[in-house]
């Protein structure tokens, strides 16, 4: 049940991000500095702090996949194994860690900007289709597009600590 | 391990793929573009609302301008018919052949935009044309300002639009241009983006060539492929390219990429 509905919200979140957010943000922020919301990749993030790292990976390659797919420039699979691995690695290092609001916003600026880089990575180095130094595309990119990730994770992590907390909560009491 | 070589020869076997999608693929892109079209017209409605709110100001001298243009456009039209009639009548006398009648009656067919990729480093946006409609790869596409980009990837209702933004890829096709005016003079070809400065980058111009900045470039339609004559943007640089056999021009692009809201595919008709 709770599957269908964080599959749900995520293929929201998916709609949005490539419809309403762009029309949402000035056309400064696109042009002079290229931010980039990830809303679907703080979802993935929220998933991994909240849940666990495998549900993660599994829910960040599925969306990563859809975002290849819809958005079919270069190559397939660009997308889907950078979220896939971001969402295992932050699940991976913050797994003891306290949930609290503090640790989940540098979860998801560090999932931001592992993200970020490691597209950026892929693009350079493998594939070959970008040609800017990485100095100038983490000022311009990868530094703004964080800020206003973190802004979405802080936006999303009340709904996402109250949906999956208390679910993780009835289970336990379920179970003993 | 595993998932890194999966990954791996999956980028690496569709990279620079062009043309029509398969089956699943068309299936799960026109259901997804489908719902994010149903979403994108209250999102620019909204946005068109504040942007209307702001400009209320600037409607009064605006529609003054309008009138303005009006009568000019009235004059305008009445030069033109004279200019067509009097082109038709020296094209025949010319005797062009029915093959380049039959080259340079575009179809211009308007899109709206669905989607654009949130990924700056992927410039892409879906429009809602598609297989069903006659759309084909490689289309050129273009807003009221200027070339856009270039259909790369088609479905059955929609298709993705690549923008001259990703022109310093390695497997996106340049495109030749020349300069509006002296069309048979210049030449050169557009072959890559700089991110930083946000200028088109045009390659290859012979050193004799007239052109200098302030030129207008347009398509020279010698691939065949795009059409003749639309506007891409302003040279404003020019210098010797790396070799100093040929020169080098920067040109900056009349059309915005960002916040698009139609656009036009232009169909070549077949030879």
């Amino acid at each position: 049940m709770q599957r269908y509905r964080i599959t749900l919200a995520l293929f929201v979140l998916f709609l949005i991000e490539g419809t309403i957010l762009k029309w949402l943000m000035p056309p400064m922020w696109q042009s002079a500095v290229l931010v980039a919301p990830h809303p679907v990749l703080m979802g993935v993030v929220l998933i991994a702090l909240f849940k666990s790292r495998h549900q993660a990976l599994g829910y960040g390659l599925a969306f990563g996949f859809l975002q290849d797919f819809i958005y079919y420039g270069h190559a397939l699979g660009v997308y889907s194994f950078s979220m896939g691995l971001v969402g295992y690695i932050i699940g991976n290092v913050f797994r003891g860690a306290p949930l609290g609001i503090v640790f989940s916003l540098t979860a998801a600026s560090f999932g931001s900007f592992a993200y970020d880089s490691l597209v950026y990575a892929i693009y350079r180095f493998f594939l070959g289709v970008v040609q800017v130094d990485y100095r100038w595309i983490f000022f311009h990119e990868i530094l703004p597009s964080l800020l206003l990730n973190a802004l979405i994770a802080l936006v999303l992590y009340m709904p996402a600590r109250k949906w999956l907390e208390r679910d993780d909560a009835s289970r336990e009491q379920a179970e003993s | 391990m595993a998932g890194v070589i999966f990954f791996v020869a999956l980028m690496g076997l569709s990279l620079g793929r062009f043309g029509s999608m398969s089956i699943p693929e068309g299936f799960v892109k026109d259901s997804v573009t489908w719902l994010q079209g149903w979403l994108n017209r209250p999102a620019r409605a909204v946005a068109g609302f504040f942007e209307d709110m702001r400009r209320l100001s600037v409607v009064y001298e605006e529609n003054r301008q309008l009138k303005l243009t009006l009568t000019q456009y009235a004059k305008d039209t009445a030069r033109l018919n004279d200019l067509e009639a009097q082109n038709k009548r020296l094209k025949e006398a010319l005797g062009f052949t029915e093959r380049q009648q039959q080259a340079n009656q575009y179809k211009y067919r308007i899109a709206e935009v669905y989607a654009a990729s949130p990924d700056p480093l992927n410039n892409t946006i879906v429009i809602n044309l598609g297989e069903k409609d006659g759309i084909k790869a490689n289309m050129a596409v273009m807003s009221i300002e200027g070339l856009v980009g270039r259909v790369v990837k088609v479905s059955p209702f929609y298709s993705n639009v690549q923008l001259l933004t990703e022109l310093d890829s390695n497997e996106a096709k340049a495109i030749a241009v020349t300069v509006k005016g002296r069309e048979n003079e210049s030449f050169g070809i557009l072959e890559g983006y700089d991110r930083e400065k946000g200028l088109l980058i045009m390659n290859k111009i012979p050193k004799t060539d007239p052109m200098k900045v302030g030129d207008v470039v347009v398509t020279s339609g010698m691939g065949q492929l795009f059409p003749r004559g639309i506007e891409i943007g302003e040279i404003v640089s020019r210098d010797e390219g790396e070799f100093g056999i040929t020169h080098t021009a920067l040109v900056r692009p009349f059309a915005s990429f960002n916040h698009l809201h139609e656009v036009f595919v232009i169909e070549v008709p077949e030879l």
